[in-house]
């Protein structure tokens, strides 16, 4: 026994203190809740606020940093760095809208901001992981979390089913995905994705591994909601509470690509052409599905679902594309991406006032009228969303279009376009509904403070990082580095 | 013939009659109490053969886990209505088949462990350096220290979640 133990290292503990202190600030907020009386929950929120923010700079001085520990299972590199920075970032602005949105749903419970802290976690873990198993138990941590949170709204059938229904799902794919794992395991005797590619670098192309790449896209397919995984998106995005299916639409769509790159990136280097191939199906038909089906829609929910589903079309291509170009694009889509989209869901918030969840498109009728500067902000989120210059979400489609053109897919860009086009007619759908149509008289809207500010924050972003985006470029790019740096 | 080949022998034909009286008995509750005694042997078999951390899992996770969640599942159905279904699916022909493929494969490794010099080789060179468990122990402590840590961050994410939901039914 001694001599096994001989030769072991101890790990760099280190790397994983930002992990540590999202664990601790979440296990924090258990602990308070109980004393916290019940018309002061809020306090609850504010300490998520407070704890993104420290977690924001604590992890912004291992910008730069490498870190590779814990017997290769977990790096930190500028990549999960930046992937981490982003996570507190979007996080921030979801708890932001969180605030008022659960007192109004009489759900205001501490455990939201726990269940949030842990998934942040299970994110963390994930990006960092350099290990199939390591992957596996990230992706577990934020998905059990996000179950919960789909039917955290009490006593509601739709969001009690929209959990379930997710559930369901979850549990069936992440079969598949430890399917992909075992096959992975049997074909390389590693899980580790440097003896991965060591493996498949001395012994070629093994076919085994060819299933095993399609089941672990499968496998994360599901949070990416790219077809065929995308049914549960629509029914899930509608029941859940609103604040969820923002946080649900962008964090964890995310952290799964983030995962999908690095896996394919590192573990499976020499397979580039075949998973570029199975990846280009899956980003054509993710970008015509999800485009097409999102203009019959008249739930902004179920729209903003499809249209999720589409946008995670255009991510795929920064995958698939396989160069600098696509990983920093990718990176800076990302931003792009939860800046628009979590500020769409948070005018629906906006809009949620008594018996209305503000998610129909009526709802939004004549809200230039109403509300002048809420309709504006949302017109800046729609032309972001459907990448109109001069917005964050033209800057990003354009860098992501312009890496698929350097690696020479020129079909999927055609497709790309001419879905980017499409979607200009059901985003403007809701400015038309807001412009043009009289207002309906009924509740007034309540214009809570905090989501005021968040969607004043979110508009900002993205207009100036559309205007001047080399702050996000230059991190785009040092995370693009980790992958091609050499 | 050794103690332990003769205990051997009783807890394989107690594992098995025990197999055989959970597909036939017609009472569910019967069919698992008998489910749970045929873990229990083949438990028993595996303490026999050096494996005792097969044996803690085989009696923690099927005897106490999986048997628990069937008693669960009679329990929510009515017995008036269980004994109405019928008892065979009618479909004779494939599960003969594929009965035969089973036999077939487990006489395949049989063989093969058999005439390859294969049999025992893990569990005896385990128990020289001082057992599996301990092996098990010593690589769950150094080499996956890091994903045993966050699978108590997921149960405990699990738990908080349960209580969640479960709060909320009562409260109203």
């Amino acid at each position: 026994m001694s001599n096994f133990l001989a030769g072991i290292q101890f790990p760099d503990i280190t790397a994983i203190i930002p992990e540590v202190i999202a664990l601790i600030i979440g296990c924090l907020i258990l602990l308070i809740d109980p004393f916290i009386p019940k018309q002061k929950k809020r306090l609850n929120g504010y300490i998520a606020l407070f704890g993104f923010v420290v977690l924001f700079f604590v992890t912004l001085s291992y910008l730069g940093k490498s870190i590779v520990t814990f017997f290769d299972m977990f790096s930190v590199d500028n990549f999960s760095t930046s992937m981490k920075l982003f996570f507190f970032v979007a996080n921030f602005v979801v708890v932001l809208i969180s605030l008022r949105y659960l007192e109004m749903e009489d759900s205001n419970l501490g455990e939201y901001y726990a269940l949030l802290m842990f998934a942040t976690v299970g994110m963390m873990v994930m990006v960092s992981s350099k290990d199939l198993i390591m992957f596996y138990i990230g992706l577990e941590t934020m998905a059990i979390p996000l179950y919960v949170l789909a039917g955290f709204i009490r006593m509601n059938e739709r969001s009690a089913e929209s959990a379930l229904k997710y559930l369901l799902m979850g549990v069936f794919v992440s079969g598949i995905f430890l399917y992909g794992i075992a096959l992975t395991y049997g074909a390389t005797g590693s899980t580790k994705l440097v003896d991965i590619v060591r493996f498949t670098y001395i012994n070629g192309v093994n076919p085994i591994l060819f299933v095993a790449i399609i089941l672990i896209a499968c496998g994360l397919g599901l949070e990416i909601a790219m077809v065929p995984f995308h049914f549960w998106a629509p029914d899930v995005y509608e029941g859940a509470p609103t604040s969820v299916t923002a946080f649900i639409s962008v964090v964890p769509k995310v952290a799964a690509i983030a995962a999908l790159l690095r896996v394919y990136f590192e573990g499976f280097t020499f397979f580039a052409p075949y998973w570029q191939t199975v990846l280009w199906l899956l980003s054509a038909l993710t970008m015509i599905i999800g485009n097409v089906t999102a203009v019959v829609q008249d739930n902004v929910k179920r729209m903003l679902a499809y249209s999720s589903v589409a946008h995670a079309g255009y991510m795929l291509m920064g995958i698939l594309s396989f160069n600098e170009l696509g990983v920093s694009s990718l990176v800076y889509y990302f931003f792009a991406y939860s800046f628009m989209n979590i500020g769409a869901f948070a005018l629906v918030i906006y809009l949620r006032r008594k018996n209305i969840v503000g998610d129909r498109l009526e709802d939004f009728r004549g809200l230039a009228q109403k509300d002048p500067i809420a309709a504006l902000v949302m017109v800046v989120f729609l032309l972001s969303l459907a990448g109109v210059p001069p917005t964050v979400g033209f800057v990003g489609k354009f860098l992501i279009f312009s890496a698929a053109l350097k690696a020479g897919f020129y079909w999927l860009l055609v497709i790309a376009v001419v879905t980017s086009v499409i979607s200009l007619y059901y985003y403007f759908k809701i400015a038309r509904s807001m412009y043009l149509e009289e207002p309906v008289a009924d509740e007034p809207l309540l214009q809570p403070l905090s989501v005021k500010i968040a969607i004043f924050l979110l508009a900002i972003l993205t207009v100036v990082f559309g205007v001047y985006p080399t702050p996000i470029m230059n991190l785009a790019d040092l995370s693009a580095k980790v992958f091609f740096g050499y | 013939m050794s103690y332990t080949e003769i205990f051997f022998y009783i807890f394989a034909v107690l594992s098995i009659l025990f197999a055989l009286l959970t597909v036939t008995r017609r009472n569910a509750v019967h069919a698992a109490i008998c489910l749970l005694l045929t873990f229990f042997f083949i438990a028993c078999n595996y303490v026999l053969l050096e494996a005792e951390f097969l044996a803690a899992v085989q009696v923690l996770v099927y005897a106490g886990g999986v048997v628990g969640l069937m008693l669960y599942v009679i329990m929510l159905v009515r017995k008036d209505e269980a004994d109405e279904v019928r008892q065979s699916l009618g479909q004779r022909v494939i599960a003969v088949f594929i009965a035969i493929l089973f036999v077939l494969e487990i006489a395949f490794i049989s063989l093969l462990a058999y005439y390859g010099n294969y049999s025992g080789f893990l569990s005896s060179k385990m128990a020289q350096i001082g057992g599996n468990t301990e092996s098990i122990g010593a690589v769950l402590y150094t080499y996956f220290l890091l994903p045993f840590e966050v699978v108590s961050v997921l149960l405990l994410a699990a738990l908080v979640g349960a209580v969640v939901l479960a709060k909320n039914r009562i409260e109203r």
